[in-house]
């Protein structure tokens, strides 16, 4: 197999593929369950994911060129292959739906307010699921161009929100009990969901070898923008207003106006820029749903599954009434979350060390 | 056509063959002569009018072979083969000849502007190299000129276009591979490269689509950049072209393959990327630190020409709030009297511009200026007194045109303009959402192509951004800083400055 994607794409493939929407709404979430010391729970789950991170590099790289659904397929057999592949597909829908949901709503409210929302919905994903039909490499150069943009929304926001920041809104720290921070830790996973793609990215690396490296780079450098988001939103609001906020993340940047600048709200300029980012979160997304089709129907092509899986992914997106039952409705998009970056990555892991001593 | 025959014994044989292939061709020249008064042998000498130089062909062909005499075409009952030997070492004073003994490679030798000595007795001829055609001499490339660095452009004619390249490169890891392309045309051009430096991959690549055209004929290299790139339906170019001779040595010498094609003054250079073809050849003429904020200057036109319009029409129409105050009162006084919405306003003004520019091309010179003054200045005026267009609008337009002509590749501009109105179709429909939807689309499909395996995104989201890669993209740092060369063509030799 070719060589395709370089370390500097497979480190940005891991951050966008992580940071979604979830980022929007976590400071929130935590504020609400951790207080002021929710960012020790992001912490924890960084922490967490780097550790799931390893254990699947580890297993990727047991398998050098081999996508996970190859290997899958030797390792479950025939029929093991199938369950997995069916929670896989479910949750990848799942995922897409709440994603493209979630994203149609706040640009509903801030962007878009007399447009229907099915109008966002589906023109999101006849755009941004279109990349599923071509190969890993654009999904890599599209991965490292969205990385761009988001570091520069990143420090770009950051600049602008400094000025009205007020760290003393951040303490008191190490408040609350160890078992309260653990329960923040379960709010974070959704935001760390899409590690997974990994096992897929990783098979085509210039240099597997590094991918460790690169991986926990990735995770470091989500962790630390999450830990932000909460520091740069508790000390913006104070702890009791965040919990009060939706999204959080976004009411930051509404604070700033530039008296006399050109523009006085940049929030819509950062909602625009904003649609980029959860492009390249949907883009690997899609990519990984069109490949695991094609390996359940073992065909070569895997472009031609985009075409069933927009309407699809549509009606599920459209399934809860308003935002509170998409957001109550979480826990099943979880739960397979759990089960795919896992379960399965430990499975698979079990089950390679056996045969691989078997076979020596 | 295949003439694939070998030539005859007997010069009329041959003559006579020629002259039936070469039927109705009043340029072709045959001239018969015969050499020695004594035992006379008869030769043939086939040429172009027009394309052959007559002072060289008179003077150091015909004089000298007219002036054999007997003693020494006799000396020793000569064989035939021998005295083709003697004609070519001793007597006919053209630099560069060669002995052919195919009809084909008569006829191609004859078309290209050679000239051919048949002789009676032999199976073999002598191909003359004689081309001398009236051609345009060096001059200042028209379309990227520059305030400093070299004045020479490239011509027409393919050897004058090497010769100006091969000054620059005095290396012998230099290549120049000859070829013809065309089955009627039968262009020659030219595959240069520095063959320490350049990506095997990337030559084969280039050979392999040559060598499988199959087409009659190549007018222009344009025509030949659109026959062997990746992607012929995308907006975008993925082969860059430069009339600048200096511009094809830097390329050569940064891993890139050069193509030349002759009758066109324009070489081609694969791969193209997004980087390569937002860089002019002054930023390497000029200090680094001008160069740096050119750079970026070109790149926020870029910015500018694809999206200016459709901004302005999603502000005004779906976000004024995201305009101060005062400027949204004064952006909705100024289109009071306007009585369409902003984007049929954009469209007719966008159209009209294009109207002007096209109108603007084909007639140059004194009345362009004319349809400029006539176009830009009482058009405009005229119509925002007359309430069509609001002058905002008038702004932004002039500023998208001039923004699109800040790029230095004119086809990077043209696809940039394609997109512009699409843009204005999303944000007609969906605000600066639909901006945003529609530099998706555009991202995706460059992120798609690829040129000649390379990625066109590069270096920015390609294989090649690596450490250091940066250093002659955005900005431009001093020559004492860009150690390596940049890695997106991948060179297998990456120092250039110790």
């Amino acid at each position: 197999m070719e060589k395709r994607v370089s370390n500097t794409q497979f480190k940005a493939l891991i951050i966008t593929g992580v940071v979604g929407v979830g980022v929007l709404s976590l400071p929130s979430s935590i504020a609400r369950i951790a207080n002021n010391d929710g960012w020790i729970s992001i912490v924890m789950g960084g922490a967490i994911s780097a550790l799931l991170m390893y254990l699947m590099v580890s297993l990727a790289q047991m398998h050098p060129g081999k996508v996970v659904f190859e290997y899958a397929r030797e390792l479950l057999g025939n029929f093991g292959f199938y369950i997995f592949a069916v929670i896989y597909i479910i949750y990848f829908m799942m995922v897409l739906a709440v994603e493209v949901r979630v994203f149609a709503e706040v640009i509903k409210v801030f962007l878009l307010e007399n447009t229907p929302i099915e109008v966002i919905i589906i023109s999101m994903l006849v755009t941004s699921m279109w990349i599923g039909r071509y190969k890993i490499e654009v999904v890599a150069r599209i991965a490292l161009l969205m990385y761009t943009v988001l570091f520069i929304i990143i420090i770009f926001g950051v600049i602008a929100v400094f000025p009205q920041l007020d760290f003393t809104n951040i303490f008191p720290l190490f408040q609350t009990n160890l078992k309260t921070i653990i329960g923040g830790v379960r709010e974070t996973f959704f935001s760390y969901l899409g590690i997974d793609f990994v096992l897929v990215s990783l098979a085509y690396l210039e240099e597997p070898k590094e991918a460790m490296h690169y991986s926990m780079r990735a995770i470091l450098s989500v962790t630390i923008l999450y830990v932000f988001a909460f520091v740069l939103t508790i000390s913006t609001f104070g702890v009791s207003e965040l919990k009060r906020q939706v999204w959080p993340t976004i009411a930051l940047v509404r604070e700033v106006d530039f008296p006399g600048f050109f523009l006085e709200n940049i929030d819509g300029i950062i909602m625009a820029a904003w649609v980029l980012i959860i492009y390249g979160n949907i883009g690997p997304t899609a990519y990984n749903s069109t490949l695991v089709l094609s390996n359940i129907f073992k065909t070569k092509e895997h472009g031609l599954y985009v075409l069933p899986l927009v309407p699809i992914v549509y009606f599920i997106s459209l399934f809860p009434q308003n935002l509170y039952e998409v957001y109550k409705n979480m826990l099943i998009p979880n739960i397979l979350g759990f089960i795919i970056t896992i379960i399965f990555p430990i499975l698979l892991f079990i089950l390679s060390k056996i045969k691989g001593r078997r076979t020596k | 056509m295949e003439y694939n025959i070998p030539l005859k014994k007997t010069l009329k044989e041959n003559s006579d063959e020629l002259k039936k292939i070469l039927n109705e061709c009043d340029d072709i020249i045959f001239r018969e002569l015969k050499v020695g008064s004594n035992k006379p042998v008869s030769m043939e000498l086939i040429f172009v009018d027009g394309m052959i130089d007559r002072d060289d062909l008179s003077s150091f062909v015909l004089r000298p072979l007219l002036r054999i005499s007997d003693d020494i075409l006799s000396n020793g009952n000569k064989s035939i083969d021998s005295l083709i030997d003697m004609l070519s070492k001793e007597n006919i004073q053209i630099s560069d000849m060669k002995v052919i003994q195919n009809m084909e490679e008569v006829i191609k030798a004859v078309l290209s502007g050679e000239t051919v000595l048949l002789i009676d007795g032999s199976e073999k001829a002598i191909d003359l190299s004689t081309r001398g055609w009236p051609s345009r001499s060096i001059g200042e490339p028209v379309s990227e000129e520059t305030v400093r660095g070299p004045r020479d452009g490239m011509t027409e004619t393919l050897k004058t276009n090497i010769a100006l390249i091969r000054r620059r490169i005095r290396d012998t890891n230099l290549k120049v591979k000859m070829m013809q392309i065309g089955k009627r045309s039968k262009t020659d051009m030219a595959v240069m490269y520095m063959e320490d430096i350049v990506e095997p991959r990337l030559l084969n690549e280039t050979y392999k689509r040559l060598n499988n055209l199959k087409v009659d004929e190549i007018i222009d290299s344009s025509m030949l950049e659109s026959l062997i790139e990746d992607h012929c339906y995308s907006p975008f170019p993925q082969i860059e072209n430069t009339e600048r001779p200096d511009a094809v040595a830097a390329s050569l010498y940064e891993g890139r393959v050069a193509i030349i094609v002759d009758n066109s003054p324009f070489a081609l250079l694969v791969p193209a990327t997004v980087g390569t073809l937002m860089q002019s050849t002054e930023d390497y003429y000029t200090r680094w630190s001008v160069a740096s904020i050119v750079r970026i200057i070109r790149y926020f036109a870029a910015f500018l020409a694809v999206l200016a319009p459709s901004l302005y029409i999603a502000v005004t129409s779906y976000h004024p709030g995201l305009l101060p105050t005062r400027l949204a009162y004064y952006v909705a006084a100024s289109r009071v009297n306007v009585p369409f919405p902003s984007v049929i306003e954009a469209f007719l003004m966008e159209i009209t511009l294009e109207l002007l520019r096209e109108a603007g091309t084909r007639i140059s010179g004194p009345i362009g200026t004319t349809i400029g003054i006539v176009g830009g200045l009482i058009i405009g005026q005229a119509a925002v007194d007359a309430g069509i267009v609001s002058p905002l609008m008038i702004i932004i337009v002039s500023v998208t045109t001039i923004s699109s002509f800040a790029i230095p590749s004119y086809e990077l501009a043209t696809a940039l303009r394609f997109f512009r109105f699409l843009f204005m179709i999303y944000a007609a429909v969906l605000g600066l959402y639909g901006v945003m939807l529609g530099i998706i689309v555009m991202i995706t499909h460059m992120a798609k192509l690829d040129s000649f395996g390379i990625p066109f995104t590069s270096p920015y989201s390609g294989l090649g951004r690596e450490k250091g890669d940066l250093r002659d993209t955005i900005i431009r740092v001093p020559f004492q800083n860009m150690k390596k060369r940049p890695r997106f063509t991948f060179p297998k030799n990456r120092t250039r400055l110790k």
